[in-house]
């Protein structure tokens, strides 16, 4: 009975050693794959630390203008056009400048109002 | 073969990654709350993650929620025409879209509060990033 015990917990030892083993080469293959990964990842990591240090993003703006902007776009590109100062060369070249800013920032609530001080000044207009 | 520090330091990126995702989120919901408390939003925006678009994925995306979901809330009803009009604010929005890209956000989607109907954009057309 005692040497038939010994002979079990022998067995035991040894299939748990392989088991060992075979966790073991699972833990270098896991390892080798993160540190595969890790090597195509460092471009993605120098983007990524980049664009997060490009600025500071003006949420309120954004919501501003998801409201606002399109009504004062309207306004000013109809105020601002250049057939309506045609009589006058100089307000005609500012309302071509202006014209074009507008395109570009039709959706920022903040450039739409600076272009309107602009052209409430410049092209002696009133919005 | 890789030391621990290097793993240490992916463990890390990954919480400081899921960090950057809800600092950009929380923002944003801020901001719409403040705009809706001042009247200067007639509708309170909440910006989500959802799960997003799987047709949309770039080499940045979140491998399971991409989705960049903007909902209305409280106030008035949002219009087909206020819906394009956020997604057209936020996509003009270069550093927001190349942030939400590199934070693995492929999916921009802006939708009612009642209903399913919404309006989804792919982010990737409208960035520039290694170009």
């Amino acid at each position: 009975m005692a040497a038939d015990s010994l002979m079990q917990t022998s067995q035991q030892d040894n299939s748990l050693n392989w088991w060992m083993v075979i966790a073991i080469i699972e833990l270098i293959i896991i390892i080798a794959l993160l540190f595969s990964k890790n090597k195509a990842d460092s471009k993605k990591r120098s983007i990524k630390k980049q664009v997060m240090e490009e600025g500071k993003i003006d949420y309120s703006n954004i919501i501003a203008s998801s409201f606002g902007a399109e009504t004062l776009y309207k306004e000013l590109i109809r105020k601002c056009h250049p057939d309506r100062f045609a009589s006058d060369e100089k307000k005609v070249a500012i309302a071509n400048d202006i014209s074009e800013r507008l395109g570009k920032y039709k959706h920022d609530l903040k450039k739409l109002n600076e272009l309107k001080e602009e052209a409430i000044t410049k092209l002696n207009i009133s919005i | 073969m890789p030391s621990i520090v290097n793993i240490w330091t992916r463990i890390l990126e990954w919480f400081q990654d899921r960090q950057d995702r809800s600092r950009l989120i929380m923002g944003f919901n801020k901001a719409a709350r403040e705009a809706f408390v001042q009247g200067v939003a007639p509708v309170q925006l909440e910006a989500r993650i959802s799960k997003g678009e799987r047709a949309y994925k770039h080499q940045f995306s979140n491998p399971f929620n991409s989705g960049f979901r903007i909902k209305a809330y409280a106030g008035q009803q949002l219009s087909k025409n206020d819906t394009i009009n956020i997604g057209a604010v936020v996509l003009a929005n270069e550093t927001l879209v190349r942030q939400l890209v590199v934070l693995g956000f492929d999916t921009l989607e802006v939708h009612s509060d009642v209903g399913n109907y919404g309006c989804r954009w792919q982010l990737h057309d409208y960035i520039m990033i290694g170009q």
